[in-house]
């Protein structure tokens, strides 16, 4: 066995000395010989650099906390192997894949090591379709590619955790693949709630629950950067087994990637890096672009990822947001602005896009329409300083018609949601792609132009907006 | 997040327009101070005409003319006075409303209605919505002159007199006081539903409040009665513009203060803004060097 001790500690960095020709490999797991944690389990890192005479710089992969120079450290002689295939679903995993939801260790037969290389280019799947997720504003102007890749950009507290959670309650019941979620820096709480949702729902018309068809992976905010850094790798590992050995399409929810940059940059300086643009490590780009290449869609299966990514102080070019955006295929926006308004999801309809936004794609009604709706709101907020200034009544009557129809739609973008009907006191409503599409089609038409705003909020399509207005009016009255 | 330039440009912008709205709300308050006066002496005017016609038509003898009888021609025109130029809030909307009430009520009853409108906003609106006005007045310059308004209500009263037109009214903004003004439709032919409406407004002496001696006309009532009904009627068009250009510019007034006031809170959100884009950007900088070196040591 290759033995080495630790010979210095830096926060949650330390250093290893090996003997010269028996130094770990770069990625290798290395166990600090000892009792840490509740368990009295060894402590795991992953070698990071090698400086030279025998000594290796690892990160730790959970907390230091007991650490200290002397201590026996082992060569496991491989990167962190996880378990992977049928077996983890329907659990929980750290990112060592150890099982935390107290139901037993599990039984896979098979483990691989969470560092691979991403397919190859000639075995990526080169064909686009459509992924209906019966959102509105989703479907029509950032419509979601499958087995492609979807990044939810928002500041803090604009509802991306909910999206997420949403678009499982709405793919997952319907869809026939696995899933897999990982919960990288997030709170602690809300991976409780949605373990406990997915027991709840069933898939389908089918006895299994959600659960049985998803696995599950955190790495939440009161882990070290460590764990954080890897646990998205170890969920991609589950990911990749369920896709590759033939069950088809995967879906990888990821909650939520920022953490992951942030993680790599508070080890970065540790690790003796020299801080890039904003602090952020020097290899930003690399790190991101190693995790989301191992996303694609090959010829054996799909992964269709969702990832939410927080966009510190609501700074897009930020560089973390900023490399995550050329990986995807698929942005969905979240404004504070528009949460201010209450609507939500607060989707920016100006700057979410998709890449499948295209009407060989999507169809040339879809995409039309797409592009008139998209007219009505840049118009309605190029004049906003008017408005704001000198109020609707100065505009020309062409432009007061374009903002009421533009103000109609920016609140038609509203929609119920499944997993907040406990909030809202509202049933979820899920609008085919057909639907949205018509609906949009015909407030741009002016056909609902004398609906009143409020009668956009909250609902489905526009015929429940008709009703929603006969609603109002009749409360109005007995008022 | 916008840059720091970005921000600064539209802060320019905005007190820009601020400084537009300021000198247009003063310049509307100067107007409003001149045209007041004015005003006062018009409706002094306009209310002894008024009652010398009140007189005229409830004479003991009656008296005959084309100008008192109702004609049924199917054929109306009105008169619709909206602003000379925008910023005024919602002044041409309120005109623009009743005009549509006329055309409306036209269609229903079946008659045609010529419509008639100074050049202004008023005219984009109505092409807008797809009504034609028949005429614009291009010439006139808020109140018309003796000479235009004699041109005009010559028009009107002659097709009047032979009979062509049932109706005729004037569609604009009334004003009450400074802080009050309506849109309203004054009704100008038939002449004795003018006179009765004149007579019974409040400003008006009550006509039935005077004690008169049994007077005698030289020239005979239905000799002068012509003239003094074109009288009415030019000096009725004349108080209806005067009306419409004081209410205006109290709108226009009340428009611009609010829009200076609207623009200057934007100046001091945006300030505030640039402020902490500013202090972000220094924040950034300094973190860089300092990191930098830091690693570096």
């Amino acid at each position: 066995m290759n033995k080495g001790k630790v010979i210095q500690v830096i926060g949650s960095v330390f250093d290893a000395k090996f003997a010269p020709e028996q130094v770990p490999a770069v990625y290798n797991a290395i166990e600090v010989q000892g009792n840490f944690g509740k368990g009295g389990k060894g402590l795991y890192g992953e070698v990071q650099q090698h400086l030279g005479g025998g000594k290796v710089r690892a990160i730790s992969l959970s907390s230091t906390m007991g650490l200290r120079r002397g201590l026996d450290v082992i060569d496991t002689g491989s990167p962190l192997m996880v378990p992977v295939g049928p077996q983890t679903l329907g659990r929980v995993f750290n990112l060592f894949g150890e099982p935390i939801d107290e139901k037993g260790p599990v039984q896979a037969g098979l483990k691989m090591p969470i560092h691979r290389e991403p397919p190859k280019l000639v075995d990526l799947s080169a064909k686009t379709e459509m992924f209906e997720t019966g959102i509105k504003v989703i479907d029509l102007l950032c419509p979601f590619v499958l087995g492609g890749k979807t990044g939810l950009f928002g500041g803090a507290g604009v509802g991306k955790t909910v999206v997420v959670q949403e678009l499982i309650a709405r793919i997952a019941t319907k869809h026939g693949g696995y899933s897999v979620f990982a919960g990288v820096g997030e709170r602690t709480r809300e991976g409780n709630d949605l373990w406990l949702e997915m027991q709840r729902t069933h898939i389908g018309d089918s006895k299994d629950t959600v659960l049985d068809h998803t696995c599950l992976v955190f790495g939440q905010m009161n882990e070290p950067p460590g764990a954080r850094l890897r646990v998205a790798l170890t969920a991609m590992t589950m990911a990749e087994y369920l896709c590759e050995s033939g069950t088809g399409n995967t879906l990888l929810f990821i909650d939520n990637i920022f953490r992951f940059s942030q993680a790599g940059s508070e080890v970065s300086a540790l690790l003796g890096r020299i801080p890039s643009a904003v602090g952020y490590q020097p290899t930003l780009a690399t790190e991101m672009g190693q995790l989301q290449e191992r996303i694609a869609s090959t010829r054996t299966g799909a992964i269709t990822s969702v990832q939410a990514i927080y966009v510190p102080a609501d700074d897009l070019t930020a560089p973390a947001p900023a490399t995550t955006f050329a990986h995807l295929d698929s942005f969905v926006v979240l404004k504070r602005s528009i949460t201010e308004k209450g609507i939500y999801p607060a989707v920016d309809p100006l700057e979410s896009t998709s890449r499948i936004l295209d009407a060989n794609i999507i169809g040339q009604e879809h995409y039309s329409i797409a592009q008139t709706v998209l007219e009505y709101l840049q118009r309605y907020h190029d004049l906003q300083d008017i408005i704001a200034i000198l109020g609707v009544d100065e505009l020309s009557k062409q432009d007061q018609t374009t903002v009421s129809r533009a103000r109609k739609l920016e609140r038609f973008f509203s929609q119920p949601f499944l997993v907040t009907k406990q909030f809202t006191g509202l049933e979820g409503k899920y609008v085919s792609k057909a639907d949205s599409v018509q609906s949009c089609k015909e407030i741009c038409e002016g056909k609902w132009d004398s609906l009143p705003e409020e009668a956009f909020m909250y609902v489905g399509t526009v015929e429940d907006a008709a009703r929603k207005a006969r609603t109002l009016t009749s409360k109005q009255e007995k008022d | 997040m916008p840059g720091t330039r970005q921000i600064i440009q539209r802060r320019k912008a905005v007190s820009n327009i601020a400084r537009i709205t300021r000198t247009m709300e003063m310049i509307s308050t100067a107007k409003y101070k001149s045209y007041h006066n004015k005003w006062l002496s018009i409706v002094d005017f306009h209310d002894a005409m008024v009652q010398l016609g009140y007189l005229l038509v409830t004479a003991q003898k009656p008296v005959e003319h084309p100008l008192l009888k109702d004609n049924s021609s199917g054929r109306t025109a009105i008169l619709a006075i909206g602003s000379g130029r925008g910023l005024c809030g919602s002044y041409n909307a309120h005109i623009y409303r009743l005009v549509e009430e006329h055309v409306y009520r036209a269609k229903a009853s079946g008659k045609k209605l010529d419509i008639y409108v100074p050049e202004g906003k008023l005219v984009h609106i109505l092409n807008y919505h797809g009504i034609a006005p028949t005429k614009v007045y291009s010439d006139i310059d808020e109140i018309p002159s003796d000479v235009q308004l004699e041109e005009i209500a010559g028009e009107y009263a002659s097709l009047y007199m032979a009979g062509e037109l049932d109706y005729f009214g004037i569609v604009y903004m009334r004003f009450y006081s400074m802080s009050s003004q309506r849109a309203q439709t004054l009704t100008i032919m038939p002449l004795i539903e003018l006179i009765d409406d004149l007579a019974t407004r409040s400003k008006a002496i009550w006509p039935w409040d005077l004690s008169f001696e049994d007077f005698y006309l030289t020239p005979p009532a239905d000799k002068i009665i012509e003239d003094i009904g074109k009288m009415i009627i030019r000096s009725s068009i004349q108080s209806c513009f005067m009306d419409a250009a004081i209410s205006e510019h109290v709108a226009r007034m009340i428009a611009m203060r609010n829009a200076t006031e609207n623009a200057e809170d934007m100046i001091k959100e945006m300030t505030i803004q640039y402020n902490r884009a500013r202090q972000t950007q220094i924040t950034t900088e300094l973190l860089d060097i300092i990191g930098g070196s830091g690693a570096l040591r």
